[in-house]
């Protein structure tokens, strides 16, 4: 399941297994996601590090894409996170990798909930976190 | 220095051209977030924005508080119900605890609206003060 090669069918709920380790994509704080960043937040203007928000944007990206394809109408429906390190600066790149924690059948809904860390390109976690999703298929 | 009761609210409108931004910055091009069509046929009826721009308002919330140099150490969250496009969100939270000024890092209880007054996101998070030196 990685984020290279990506098939056409989305996965589905049973192709995930408890603790399987399930890809990962590299990302990279481009000026242009910078300036997009500046444009959503002016308050970022003077920003020499990614804000916390913009490394949780490259963060989700990350999980996007080190497995795919997610089907359409997933809900991101609980989130922990961990901020270990230092953000990224603009040009500077980082790996997000995703294991399958668990998965539940809970009042009719598929939810799965993954474990993801972000390091950058020296290998030290810059961020770590859990996410809840409701899957939709 | 004293740790707020409150966090400075801070706002955004999610906008067609936020949401669009966001999409941009995530690469996250869920039809459910850009396509009227497709999210008219959704329970939501209507695009909604994704769930972490909701909470980068928080992260703004805590940067008009503390200034920039302040960031979140931990943070835990339910996403309970979704902004709407062209919704206005807020973010707010309280310090979960007494103060206690000698502190290096406090947790704060926080929630993210839209003007209707309906929960979008609600949690909590532990924020660490001063320069890039006081990180975690």
């Amino acid at each position: 399941m990685s984020g290279e090669g990506r098939e056409s069918t989305p996965l589905r709920f049973a192709d995930f297994t408890p603790g399987a380790h399930l890809g990962e994509a590299r990302v990279v704080l481009d000026p242009e996601r910078f300036a997009r960043w500046r444009a959503l937040f002016p308050t970022a203007a003077q920003a020499q590090e990614a804000p916390p928000g913009l490394l949780m944007a490259l963060f989700m990206n990350g999980f996007a894409e080190a497995f795919a394809p997610h089907p359409d109408g997933n809900i991101h429906a609980g989130q922990t996170l961990a901020f270990t390190g230092r953000s990224l600066r603009a040009g500077e790149g980082a790996r997000v990798s995703v294991t399958c924690r668990e998965k539940e059948i809970k009042r009719g809904r598929n939810r799965v909930r993954f474990e993801a860390r972000m390091c950058n390109d020296a290998g030290d976690e810059i961020m770590s976190g859990e996410m809840l999703v409701i899957w939709a298929v | 220095m004293q740790w707020p009761a409150n966090l400075i609210e801070a706002q955004l409108r999610a906008s067609p051209e936020a949401i669009r931004l966001y999409a941009e910055i995530t690469r996250d091009f869920n039809p459910l977030h850009l396509d009227a069509d497709f999210a008219a046929k959704t329970p939501f009826g209507r695009p909604i924005a994704h769930g972490t721009l909701s909470l980068a308002v928080l992260w703004e919330a805590i940067a008009a508080t503390f200034g920039p140099d302040a960031r979140p150490a931990t943070a835990e969250m339910r996403f309970l119900a979704p902004i709407v496009e062209g919704a206005l969100i807020s973010a707010t939270g309280t310090r979960a605890g007494a103060d206690d000024p000698l502190a290096a890092t406090m947790r704060y209880d926080f929630t993210v609206t839209d003007e209707a007054g309906t929960q979008a996101l609600a949690g909590s998070v532990e924020i660490t003060r001063g320069g890039a030196d006081a990180g975690p």
